[in-house]
């Protein structure tokens, strides 16, 4: 565990259908010390836990098994808690008023979860 | 000379022949009685004295020569009588006239005659003209005969034959001209030619029928508007479309017929601008109806000008493409939603690998994490350019992206601007990752001066080829391989499939690694098609 990176402790919520992304995501995250207070791959699940955990930042992908995750975003953005998209969608495929949040586009390597943290965490 | 066969209204009037006569006679008589005079031998009366002979001599002699002089200045007045007739014969006979009798004979034929018909003087005089010419007439030849003589003329248009066998259409005035008793005499004829006129006529009324047929039956609006947007023509597509007649819509602007109003100021935006510009436009229109869902147009609109060349209004022809768009929506869809599957799936390889090569060589795991991100930036290129073919430029700087951290200034890139097809941007970006790597690892880049130079060209030829070429320079002396590595291999053996062309790695003592591309130019650039509708308006 690295608990030296700029990220080391802050509580992430992984918000992804794909398992074994999501699994990565986790790791990525146990590599730069982050602590994963939960993951989600469906909607409602995705819903209550951003309503309910404490959290400093979440990973939210746009495509949750077909249905889009917008509402999720907008309970963060009303708790003012800040989120990337994950994404195989480019910026087009989001709401006009969500264009400003930054993206991860798939796949991705560890450097660029971290810019897109460091983006949404600024 | 012009043939005069009728009589001539008497050249003299009857006082001086009446004179003439009577100077003729008296000196005649005078002469006589001289004569007789100066015979006589009768003793008992006196003779007539020389003197007396002679007086009456002289004086018949002055008579006969009054009379001589008195004739010929007749003469003189017949013949300039004549010579104006003459001429006035002439410029009748400039103006395509005729004269005819009553029964039809020809007795006058001017050198115009002559020009109109084909026929000279000498074959038309005393024909028949009705046989001659082939006249042909709406109105019955009697017909026009008892109107001749019961109003003194007849208008018309005739058909006639030219002396060539082909149609004459001329219209022509008859007037009737009659003796000093009032008895009808003989028929002037004037006469223009009108064939070309009336060909003009027939062809005019021939396009229009081909414009009325192409407006009736065009599955598109065509229409027309004034300068001031009012529609001054429709076709019946149109009228159904708006559901109104034809009387309901001459005159009126978009503004008046079309249930959205702001549709409308759009329709008439659009016009105003054809009309400023004076120049032909294509772009899509969206009408909306009462109940009905917003139908989408594809509308061709160009000036409309008078002969002087102003802009007087516009004419217009739009084609549904509802449809269309509907379809190419759904498309666009699934394309996006393609490009998402395929991007979430290398995501998912590379989870997949990430697990798997968890706690092995971190070097294993990280080659293969570029390679699937060099995949995806290709596989980026291609669906911004909606999987069309990729600009070779955007390839080569997406491939090149993730190592310009060290500073672009090591790659010299240069080539014309050339459209590739999916395949073979995917197989270029691929190769020049595998190139980058390597050089990074063991060739040019891997010195602080080392560089790179990037070219490509079209060799032109009866098969032209794409040439590119990648230069290291300023690294470290390179020996090929024992055994050549997968990203050479990949290189050699990938390009030479999905470019269908050949590539080969060469390691140049002590210059450094030298890779040629050559593919024929057909099988890897795409083609540059302009899409009809990529105009104004359009996304």
């Amino acid at each position: 565990m690295n608990n030296t990176h700029i990220f080391a402790g802050i509580r992430v919520l992984i918000i992804e259908d794909e398992a074994l992304v999501s699994m990565m995501l986790e790791e990525f995250l146990e590599q730069i010390g982050c602590r994963t207070m939960g993951t989600a791959s469906r909607l409602d699940e995705a819903i209550s836990k951003a309503r309910s955990l404490q959290l400093d930042m979440a990973l939210l992908d746009v495509n949750l098994a077909g249905e889009a995750s917008f509402p999720v975003a907008e309970i963060l953005t009303a708790r003012d808690i800040p989120f990337i998209f994950v994404t195989g969608y480019g910026p087009l495929g989001l709401p006009a008023d969500m264009r400003h949040i930054p993206i991860l586009p798939k796949p991705f390597q560890m450097a660029q979860l971290v810019d897109a943290m460091r983006m949404a965490a600024y | 000379m012009v043939a005069i066969p009728f009589s001539l209204p008497s050249p003299t009037s009857r006082a001086p022949r009446l004179l003439v006569t009577v100077v003729i006679g008296f000196a005649v008589a005078l002469l006589a009685l001289g004569t007789l005079l100066a015979q006589s031998d009768e003793p008992s009366r006196p003779a007539v004295t020389a003197g007396e002979a002679a007086v009456l001599l002289t004086l018949a002699t002055a008579l006969f020569a009054a009379s001589i002089w008195a004739n010929r200045k007749i003469q003189r007045d017949i013949d300039a009588k004549f010579h104006r007739l003459e001429r006035f014969m002439q410029a009748f006979g400039q103006t395509q006239g005729m004269l005819r009798s009553l029964d039809g004979r020809i007795v006058f034929w001017g050198i115009g005659a002559e020009r109109l018909y084909g026929y000279c003087e000498k074959e038309a005089l005393g024909k028949d003209g009705v046989e001659l010419l082939y006249t042909r007439c709406q109105t019955s030849l009697e017909d026009i005969n008892s109107a001749l003589v019961r109003d003194g003329e007849w208008q018309g248009e005739l058909t006639r034959r030219h002396k060539d066998g082909r149609d004459i259409h001329i219209v022509s005035k008859w007037s009737l001209s009659r003796g000093e008793a009032g008895e009808p005499e003989v028929v002037i004829e004037v006469s223009h030619d009108i064939t070309s006129i009336k060909l003009a006529e027939r062809q005019l009324h021939q396009t229009n029928a081909l414009l009325r047929a192409i407006l009736e039956t065009a599955p598109g609006l065509i229409y027309a508007k004034d300068i001031e947007g009012r529609i001054i023509l429709a076709n019946v597509t149109m009228l159904d479309l708006i559901d109104r007649p034809w009387s309901d819509v001459d005159g009126r602007t978009d503004m008046e017929f079309l249930n959205s109003n702001s549709q409308a100021r759009t329709v008439m935006a659009n016009d105003r601008r054809i009309m400023d510009r004076a120049r032909t436009e294509e772009f899509e229109e969206v009408i909306s109806h009462e109940g009905n869902h917003p139908r989408i147009w594809s509308s061709t609109k160009a000036p409309l000008r008078a002969a002087d060349g102003k802009v007087i209004g516009l004419v217009g022809v739009s084609v549904e493409i509802t449809e269309r768009k509907r379809i190419e929506e759904r498309l666009q869809l699934m394309v996006n939603e393609l490009n998402h599957r395929v991007k979430n799936t290398l995501a998912t390889v590379q989870a997949i690998a990430s697990q798997t090569l968890r706690g092995g060589d971190p070097i294993v795991r990280q080659n293969l994490e570029r390679r699937l991100m060099a995949l995806a930036a290709a596989h980026d290129v291609l669906t911004r350019e909606n999987w069309e073919g990729a600009g070779i430029d955007d390839v080569v700087t997406g491939a090149l992206a993730p190592f310009g951290e060290g500073g672009d200034y090591r790659f010299a890139v240069s080539g014309p601007s050339l459209r590739l097809l999916p395949r073979a941007a995917l197989a270029l970006a691929m190769a020049l990752h595998e190139l980058t790597t390597n050089a990074l690892k063991y060739g040019a880049l891997s010195m602080p001066n080392g560089q790179v130079a990037i070219n490509w060209q079209v060799v032109e030829g009866a098969k032209p080829l794409l040439r590119l070429t990648w230069t290291e320079s300023g690294g470290p002396p390179v020996a090929a391989p024992s055994r050549r590595g997968f990203g050479v291999r990949l290189i050699e053996r990938s390009l030479a499939q999905d470019f269908g062309g050949e590539a080969s790695v060469i390691f140049d003592r002590p210059a450094g690694i030298i890779a040629t591309i050559e593919a024929p130019l057909a099988d890897v650039a795409a083609s540059i098609e302009v899409t009809p509708f990529a105009q104004a308006g359009t996304k």
